[in-house]
Protein backbone atom coordinates (compact mmCIF):
# COMPACT_ATOMS: atom_id res chain seq x y z
CA UNK A 1 0.00 0.00 0.00
CA UNK A 2 1.65 3.12 -0.74
CA UNK A 3 1.53 6.37 1.29
CA UNK A 4 -1.68 8.07 -0.47
CA UNK A 5 -3.62 4.84 0.17
CA UNK A 6 -2.45 4.70 3.50
CA UNK A 7 -3.75 8.18 4.27
CA UNK A 8 -7.26 7.50 2.57
CA UNK A 9 -7.39 4.69 4.07
CA UNK A 10 -6.94 5.75 7.82
CA UNK A 11 -9.00 9.08 6.85
CA UNK A 12 -12.02 6.94 5.99
CA UNK A 13 -12.03 4.80 9.26
CA UNK A 14 -11.05 8.02 11.11
CA UNK A 15 -14.37 9.36 9.90
CA UNK A 16 -16.32 6.06 10.31
CA UNK A 17 -15.34 5.63 14.11
CA UNK A 18 -16.05 9.50 14.75
CA UNK A 19 -19.66 8.85 13.03
CA UNK A 20 -20.05 5.85 15.50
CA UNK A 21 -19.27 7.93 18.72
CA UNK A 22 -21.58 10.74 16.93
CA UNK A 23 -24.24 7.67 16.80
CA UNK A 24 -24.00 6.99 20.43
CA UNK A 25 -24.51 10.22 21.50
CA UNK A 26 -27.62 11.26 19.83
CA UNK A 27 -29.44 12.70 22.74
CA UNK A 28 -32.43 15.02 22.58
CA UNK A 29 -32.03 18.94 22.99
CA UNK A 30 -33.19 20.52 25.81
CA UNK A 31 -36.70 21.97 25.76
CA UNK A 32 -37.15 25.16 23.85
CA UNK A 33 -38.98 25.91 27.23
CA UNK A 34 -36.46 25.42 29.40
CA UNK A 35 -34.12 27.03 27.05
CA UNK A 36 -36.06 30.37 27.40
CA UNK A 37 -36.50 30.03 30.95
CA UNK A 38 -32.51 30.32 30.96
CA UNK A 39 -32.24 33.27 28.46
CA UNK A 40 -34.48 35.07 30.48
CA UNK A 41 -32.65 34.11 34.08
CA UNK A 42 -29.33 34.57 32.24
CA UNK A 43 -30.34 37.96 30.97
CA UNK A 44 -31.56 39.00 34.48
CA UNK A 45 -28.45 37.90 36.16
CA UNK A 46 -26.46 39.67 33.71
CA UNK A 47 -28.16 42.61 34.36
CA UNK A 48 -27.63 42.52 38.05
CA UNK A 49 -23.78 41.97 37.89
CA UNK A 50 -23.77 44.54 34.98
CA UNK A 51 -25.32 46.84 38.17
CA UNK A 52 -23.15 45.44 40.80
CA UNK A 53 -19.96 46.75 38.60
CA UNK A 54 -21.27 49.84 37.75
CA UNK A 55 -21.46 50.67 41.80
CA UNK A 56 -18.35 48.94 42.72
CA UNK A 57 -16.21 51.03 39.77
CA UNK A 58 -17.93 54.24 41.00
CA UNK A 59 -16.76 53.07 44.89
CA UNK A 60 -13.34 52.10 43.97
CA UNK A 61 -12.77 55.29 41.54
CA UNK A 62 -13.95 57.67 44.56
CA UNK A 63 -11.57 56.05 46.95
CA UNK A 64 -8.82 56.03 44.33
CA UNK A 65 -9.44 59.54 43.14
CA UNK A 66 -9.57 61.18 46.74
CA UNK A 67 -6.75 58.88 47.98
CA UNK A 68 -4.71 59.97 44.80
CA UNK A 69 -5.25 63.93 45.29
CA UNK A 70 -4.58 63.89 48.91
CA UNK A 71 -0.99 61.95 47.73
CA UNK A 72 -0.49 64.35 45.47
CA UNK A 73 -1.16 67.23 48.04
CA UNK A 74 0.74 65.82 50.76
CA UNK A 75 3.71 63.45 50.16
CA UNK A 76 4.21 64.50 45.71
CA UNK A 77 7.44 62.09 45.87
CA UNK A 78 5.51 59.15 47.22
CA UNK A 79 3.12 59.51 44.24
CA UNK A 80 5.53 60.64 41.62
CA UNK A 81 7.43 57.00 42.58
CA UNK A 82 4.27 55.37 42.05
CA UNK A 83 3.83 56.53 38.99
CA UNK A 84 6.71 55.11 37.62
CA UNK A 85 6.38 51.76 39.60
CA UNK A 86 2.52 50.70 38.86
CA UNK A 87 3.77 50.57 34.80
CA UNK A 88 6.74 48.70 34.96
CA UNK A 89 4.73 45.88 36.96
CA UNK A 90 1.72 45.54 35.21
CA UNK A 91 4.48 45.31 31.99
CA UNK A 92 6.27 42.59 33.92
CA UNK A 93 3.02 41.16 34.25
CA UNK A 94 1.98 40.60 30.82
CA UNK A 95 5.38 40.11 29.62
CA UNK A 96 5.20 36.60 32.43
CA UNK A 97 1.94 35.67 31.59
CA UNK A 98 2.47 35.82 27.97
CA UNK A 99 5.49 33.88 28.00
CA UNK A 100 3.80 31.35 30.17
CA UNK A 101 0.65 30.93 27.66
CA UNK A 102 3.34 30.26 24.84
CA UNK A 103 5.59 27.80 26.55
CA UNK A 104 2.20 26.10 27.34
CA UNK A 105 1.41 25.90 23.19
CA UNK A 106 4.52 24.79 22.75
CA UNK A 107 3.85 21.43 25.13
CA UNK A 108 0.54 20.92 23.71
CA UNK B 1 -26.93 29.91 5.68
CA UNK B 2 -30.65 29.98 5.03
CA UNK B 3 -32.95 32.53 4.67
CA UNK B 4 -35.16 30.98 7.76
CA UNK B 5 -31.88 31.24 9.84
CA UNK B 6 -30.78 35.02 9.06
CA UNK B 7 -34.08 35.63 10.12
CA UNK B 8 -34.21 34.08 13.44
CA UNK B 9 -30.58 35.24 13.78
CA UNK B 10 -32.13 38.54 13.58
CA UNK B 11 -34.84 38.73 15.71
CA UNK B 12 -32.23 37.05 18.28
CA UNK B 13 -29.85 39.85 18.15
CA UNK B 14 -33.26 41.91 18.89
CA UNK B 15 -33.93 40.75 21.59
CA UNK B 16 -36.47 37.17 21.18
CA UNK B 17 -36.49 35.55 23.64
CA UNK B 18 -38.01 32.38 21.54
CA UNK B 19 -35.74 32.59 18.12
CA UNK B 20 -32.43 32.73 19.99
CA UNK B 21 -34.31 29.65 22.20
CA UNK B 22 -34.79 28.14 18.69
CA UNK B 23 -31.67 28.93 17.39
CA UNK B 24 -30.11 26.87 20.47
CA UNK B 25 -32.29 24.23 20.32
CA UNK B 26 -31.59 23.51 16.61
CA UNK B 27 -28.05 23.30 17.48
CA UNK B 28 -27.22 21.72 20.75
CA UNK B 29 -27.08 17.94 19.57
CA UNK B 30 -24.78 19.35 17.12
CA UNK B 31 -22.52 21.26 19.51
CA UNK B 32 -22.57 18.08 21.86
CA UNK B 33 -21.56 15.78 19.62
CA UNK B 34 -18.56 18.18 18.29
CA UNK B 35 -17.81 18.64 22.12
CA UNK B 36 -17.69 14.80 23.06
CA UNK B 37 -15.04 14.33 19.68
CA UNK B 38 -12.95 17.39 20.97
CA UNK B 39 -13.02 16.15 24.76
CA UNK B 40 -13.60 12.51 24.93
CA UNK B 41 -15.55 13.09 27.85
CA UNK B 42 -19.34 13.30 28.10
CA UNK B 43 -19.35 15.18 31.50
CA UNK B 44 -16.77 18.28 30.69
CA UNK B 45 -18.50 17.86 27.10
CA UNK B 46 -22.14 19.04 28.71
CA UNK B 47 -20.64 21.73 30.71
CA UNK B 48 -19.44 23.09 27.63
CA UNK B 49 -22.15 22.89 25.62
CA UNK B 50 -23.67 24.74 28.43
CA UNK B 51 -20.95 27.15 29.15
CA UNK B 52 -20.99 27.78 25.06
CA UNK B 53 -24.91 28.47 25.29
CA UNK B 54 -24.56 31.06 28.27
CA UNK B 55 -21.56 32.84 25.89
CA UNK B 56 -23.82 32.54 22.85
CA UNK B 57 -26.71 34.39 24.78
CA UNK B 58 -24.22 37.17 26.05
CA UNK B 59 -22.91 37.81 22.65
CA UNK B 60 -25.13 37.31 20.25
CA UNK B 61 -25.40 40.52 19.23
CA UNK B 62 -21.53 40.35 18.10
CA UNK B 63 -22.26 37.68 15.86
CA UNK B 64 -22.01 38.81 12.14
CA UNK B 65 -22.94 36.09 9.97
CA UNK B 66 -19.52 36.15 8.38
CA UNK B 67 -19.37 32.38 9.27
CA UNK B 68 -22.34 30.26 9.86
CA UNK B 69 -23.89 30.25 12.91
CA UNK B 70 -22.67 26.20 13.47
CA UNK B 71 -18.54 27.54 12.77
CA UNK B 72 -19.80 30.68 15.26
CA UNK B 73 -20.44 27.84 18.42
CA UNK B 74 -17.66 26.26 17.23
CA UNK B 75 -15.17 28.53 17.77
CA UNK B 76 -16.71 30.12 21.19
CA UNK B 77 -16.89 26.29 22.30
CA UNK B 78 -13.54 25.52 21.01
CA UNK B 79 -11.89 28.35 22.91
CA UNK B 80 -13.74 27.88 26.18
CA UNK B 81 -12.62 24.31 26.35
CA UNK B 82 -9.07 25.04 25.55
CA UNK B 83 -9.13 28.15 28.46
CA UNK B 84 -10.67 25.63 31.03
CA UNK B 85 -7.81 23.22 29.83
CA UNK B 86 -5.31 26.33 30.34
CA UNK B 87 -6.32 26.02 34.01
CA UNK B 88 -6.17 23.11 34.44
CA UNK B 89 -3.17 21.43 36.59
CA UNK B 90 -1.37 18.62 34.44
CA UNK B 91 -2.59 15.70 37.28
CA UNK B 92 -6.25 17.18 37.05
CA UNK B 93 -6.08 17.09 33.37
CA UNK B 94 -4.74 13.20 32.87
CA UNK B 95 -6.96 12.18 35.71
CA UNK B 96 -10.06 13.87 33.36
CA UNK B 97 -8.92 12.82 30.22
CA UNK B 98 -8.74 9.15 31.94
CA UNK B 99 -12.72 9.27 32.95
CA UNK B 100 -13.88 10.60 30.14
CA UNK B 101 -12.64 7.99 27.89
CA UNK B 102 -13.27 5.00 30.03
CA UNK B 103 -17.04 6.82 30.35
CA UNK B 104 -17.40 6.66 26.52
CA UNK B 105 -15.46 2.84 26.47
CA UNK B 106 -18.41 2.30 29.04
CA UNK B 107 -21.10 3.61 26.72
CA UNK B 108 -19.84 1.79 23.96
CA UNK B 109 -19.67 -1.80 25.71
CA UNK B 110 -22.83 -1.43 27.33
CA UNK B 111 -24.66 -1.03 23.85
CA UNK B 112 -22.48 -4.21 22.85
CA UNK B 113 -20.79 -2.00 20.34
CA UNK B 114 -17.02 -2.80 19.70
CA UNK B 115 -14.48 0.14 20.94
CA UNK B 116 -12.37 0.31 18.18
CA UNK B 117 -8.40 1.04 18.00
CA UNK B 118 -8.90 4.35 15.98
CA UNK B 119 -11.02 5.77 18.95
CA UNK B 120 -8.84 4.70 21.10
CA UNK B 121 -5.51 5.92 19.72
CA UNK B 122 -7.86 9.32 18.91
CA UNK B 123 -8.52 9.63 22.68
CA UNK B 124 -4.79 9.75 23.12
CA UNK B 125 -4.02 12.59 20.75
CA UNK B 126 -3.03 15.71 22.48
CA UNK B 127 -6.06 17.67 22.09
CA UNK B 128 -4.69 20.69 20.39
CA UNK B 129 -3.61 18.17 17.14
CA UNK B 130 -7.12 16.34 17.83
CA UNK B 131 -9.28 19.61 17.45
CA UNK B 132 -7.21 20.39 14.63
CA UNK B 133 -7.60 17.28 12.97
CA UNK B 134 -11.52 17.09 13.61
CA UNK B 135 -12.00 19.99 12.25
CA UNK B 136 -9.81 19.28 8.82
CA UNK B 137 -10.88 15.87 8.27
CA UNK B 138 -14.31 15.51 9.77
CA UNK B 139 -15.94 18.81 9.36
CA UNK B 140 -14.27 20.12 6.42
CA UNK B 141 -13.17 23.15 7.53
CA UNK B 142 -10.01 24.99 5.79
CA UNK B 143 -6.44 25.55 7.54
CA UNK B 144 -7.30 29.00 7.67
CA UNK B 145 -10.96 28.60 8.98
CA UNK B 146 -9.62 26.24 11.74
CA UNK B 147 -6.71 29.66 12.04
CA UNK B 148 -9.40 31.48 12.97
CA UNK B 149 -11.51 29.35 15.08
CA UNK B 150 -8.39 28.38 17.29
CA UNK B 151 -6.96 31.74 17.05
CA UNK B 152 -3.37 30.35 15.36
CA UNK B 153 -1.89 30.86 11.65
CA UNK B 154 -3.11 28.00 9.28
CA UNK B 155 0.73 27.14 9.00
CA UNK B 156 0.95 25.92 12.57
CA UNK B 157 -2.72 24.00 12.27
CA UNK B 158 -1.19 22.14 9.12
CA UNK B 159 1.28 21.05 10.72
CA UNK B 160 -0.82 20.29 13.73
CA UNK B 161 -2.95 18.08 11.50
CA UNK B 162 0.73 16.47 9.87
CA UNK B 163 1.82 15.50 13.62
CA UNK B 164 -1.74 14.62 14.61
CA UNK B 165 -2.24 12.22 11.55
CA UNK B 166 1.71 10.80 12.08
CA UNK B 167 0.97 9.78 15.57
CA UNK B 168 -2.59 8.13 14.82
CA UNK B 169 -0.52 6.18 12.30
CA UNK B 170 1.99 5.41 14.36
CA UNK B 171 -0.20 3.92 17.35
CA UNK B 172 -1.97 2.41 14.65
CA UNK B 173 1.03 0.37 13.47
CA UNK B 174 1.81 -0.26 16.98
CA UNK B 175 -1.08 -1.72 17.80
CA UNK B 176 -1.35 -4.26 14.81
CA UNK B 177 1.91 -5.46 15.46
Amino acid sequence: MNKNDEQEALLHKLTREMGRLDVQYDIPPPSLRALESLIVAEEQSRRKKTRKERLLFCIVSVILLSSTLALLGYVPVIYLTLQGIIPLAALVGLTVSRFRRWKEGARE
Amino acid sequence: MDDLMKERVRQAQQGDVSSLAVLLREHYTFLYKYLIKVTMDPLLAEEIAQDTMVRCMEKIRAYNGSSSFSSWLITIATRLYIDRKRRWKREERWKRQEQGVRSIRWQFESKDEEWSDVLDALSRLPSAQRIAVLLKHYYGYSYEEIGEILQIPAGTVKSRVAYGLNQLRKELREDNE
